[in-house]
């Protein structure tokens, strides 16, 4: 395994900020394929530190009993945000700018869009797969899932369903996405998977084996890693969602939302979720009732809740009608 | 007449509204929206159209009797509630920039339901403004930027009459900004940056009333007895016009010239020194002769981190309405 500095940039006190990358070269030639796992755009999403982390310990180990395995490259970018992990912020510090927001604006004059674009550009170069790491936000938990933009649905659905999680969801299109590191890798015709899991400043180590045990299992799948190893891996065929498979709960009134819901729990509809209290008056403003039935793979850790707050997401029983 | 037209309320029950000015004359005119405190620390835009809103209720009252409303005004001050109330640029609770949140969603928290109601608001204007500026650490000159290419834009802007105006490429980040959202519905839209952001500048914020009032009259919503706007000076800066400046070295940046200043090449525009030894690190010059429109006033200086803009004119313009 070989450590690179991709980037280097002085802060205003002389400190170098550094963007690191692990690459496994394979055991003899040319790669056959290369992928790339990028976390820590976003700095206070640190699952996917751990993810990183797991998956190079178990490709060290695999390097010394086990190195004929290596037929393709990989490419890992445990902190693609060097400074905003450090901090534990979403944005970058300093900059307040979002990392991944940042993409296909080409190079500028904001030093963190000239990073974004330097880092793409690495990436997009030395990838033929990439996986991008994250944690949703502060406020919802989520079950292990891969996320995908409706068009490229045919591309990457069956590549994620190769990464043991547990919901991949096909949603449709929004502007915000064009600005983001996956969509703009899967324009450039490099298949980028978005991998959501657990939530902001927290680490859940059984998430987090889960995603490794099915990034393992996606590099033997592309042909990145021979299967010769002596460890067995989960195997979880996810659920895969389309936008009329997935249900929603939100907030009617603002106020606290108090709830025992759990991930993955199954719900039915007219059972209680919470309630929506308010703090000043002593008053239920709200009893949350699930309006569907289905498994829940979001939900809302963060009390504070404004009308309109995503309060969880479920994968439907019943789907409602395309 | 200040209408309100959504209502939010906080976790703990507090009522917080959003609201909208607006002026319309008897007859079915052309509309001009503006959007201002997309962000909750751009005092010059809060200032400007509170300035601006005076002065439409006088002229609806008769007390201004030189003009008279021909079309529908509506301005909208404070779009980002929660961070003018925060007092900081974006509203700590969800960190998000308020501009890209453009069209919005109805049924989402308060930042999409403000933004889609703004949407909602503005989208059959003719006219759209939004006066936003950028980073509070970069000064630039008060200029209007539009969209490259955008030449019922460019109609407008000149009816604005400011010594710079921008062309800017649209990219995957700017395409959500409101004005990308107003162009793509065929508002002739622009937005107004008014100078530094979070500080309060009194007298550029009277100039830059004055141009308003003449980009109404240009436009057709608000009409003068006598005199017409002079015709604009202004020069159009399409994106290959601007010559950025930035940091090599890392430190303390100590400038030496001031936005709007006319430069020959050669000129020194500041340093980079040490932040512990005060050693100079680099000297910035200019690089081509140009007029200042962007200097950092930020002292503390990441390598590699644009310091100075300059723009060279090379297109000459105006257009008239």
């Amino acid at each position: 395994m070989q450590i690179q500095t991709l980037f280097q940039y002085q802060s205003p006190l002389g400190v170098p900020i550094e963007i690191k990358k692990q690459t496994f070269a394979p055991a003899a030639g040319r790669p056959a394929k290369r992928i790339s796992f990028v976390a820590g755009l976003h700095g206070d999403e640190w699952e996917g530190l751990y993810i990183c982390h797991l998956l190079s310990r178990y490709l060290q180990d695999l390097e010394e009993t086990h190195a004929e395995s290596f037929v393709g490259e990989i490419n890992i970018y445990p902190a693609a945000n060097p400074q905003a992990v450090c901090d534990g912020t979403r944005l970058t510090p300093f900059f307040s700018v979002d990392a991944n927001r940042s993409f296909g604006a080409g190079r500028s004059d904001s030093l963190p869009e000239s990073v974004a674009s330097d880092l793409f550009e690495d990436i997009r170069s030395s990838s033929d797969f990439a996986v991008d790491i994250h944690s949703s936000n502060q406020r919802l938990l989520e079950l292990p899932q891969i996320r995908i933009v409706e068009e490229f649905d045919l591309s990457l659905t069956p590549l994620a369903s190769e990464c043991n999680v547990d919901i991949v969801w096909v949603h449709p299109m929004a502007g915000v996405f064009r600005s983001t590191l996956a969509y703009n890798l899967n324009k450039a015709r490099v298949p980028a998977l978005v991998v959501e899991t657990g939530i902001c400043l927290r680490i859940h180590p059984e998430f987090c084996r889960q995603v490794f045990h099915g990034l393992v299992r996606l590099m033997r799948h592309v042909g990145i890693l021979k299967a010769d190893d002596p460890l067995e891996f989960q195997t979880k065929k996810p659920r895969v969602v389309y936008p009329h498979e997935v249900g929603s709960l939100q907030a009617g009134k603002s106020g606290l939302f108090v709830h025992q819901m759990k991930l993955g729990q199954s719900v039915r509809e007219g059972e209680k979720a919470g309630e929506i209290i308010d703090p000043i008056q002593g008053r239920v403003l709200e009893e949350i009732r699930f309006p569907f039935n289905g498994t829940l793979f979001t939900v809302c850790e963060n009390p504070i809740a404004y009308e309109g707050a995503p309060l969880a997401r479920a994968a439907l029983d019943s789907p409602a009608r395309k | 007449m200040k209408e309100h037209i959504l209502e939010l309320t906080t976790p703990l029950g507090q009522s917080v509204p959003l609201y909208k000015n607006t002026w319309r004359s008897a007859n079915k005119g052309k509309t001009l929206s503006i959007v201002g405190g997309l962000r909750g620390n751009q005092f010059n835009g809060m200032r400007l159209l509170a300035r601006l809103s005076g002065f439409l209720d006088a002229v609806e009252k008769g007390e201004a009797t030189d003009y008279k409303i021909l079309g529908n005004i509506q301005v909208f001050p404070l779009a980002n509630l929660f961070a003018v109330q925060g007092g900081t640029r974006n509203w700590a609770f969800d960190n998000l920039d308020f501009d890209l949140a453009f069209p919005g969603y109805d049924q989402g928290e308060p930042t999409d339901r403000i933004a889609r109601c703004l949407y909602r608001h503005t989208l059959e204007s003719d006219f759209g403004l939004a006066v936003h500026s950028y980073d509070s650490r970069y000064h630039e000159l008060a200029h209007a930027r539009l969209f490259h290419g955008d030449r019922k834009a460019r109609k407008l802007a000149d009816g604005l009459g400011l010594r710079v105006v921008r062309e800017i490429r649209e990219t995957s980040v700017s395409e959500l900004q409101l004005i990308s959202h107003w162009r793509d519905k065929g508002v002739a839209s622009l937005m107004l940056c008014p100078g530094e952001t979070g500080t309060l500048d009194t007298g550029l914020c009277e100039n830059l009333f004055g141009k308003l009032v003449d980009l109404m009259i240009g436009a057709g919503v608000l009409a003068r007895e006598g005199s017409k706007p002079e015709p604009a000076d202004a020069s159009l800066f399409t994106p290959k016009d601007e010559t950025e400046l930035k940091s090599a070295r890392a430190g303390l940046f100590i400038p030496d010239c001031a936005v709007g200043d006319e430069l020959n090449a050669g000129d020194k525009l500041g340093e980079i020194r040490d932040i512990y030894s005060g050693e100079l690190l680099e000297e910035i010059v200019a690089p081509v002769k140009g007029l200042l429109v962007g200097l950092r006033v930020y002292p503390l200086v990441y390598q590699n981190e644009a310091l100075a803009t300059v723009v060279a004119k090379k297109s000459r313009w105006p257009f008239s309405f």
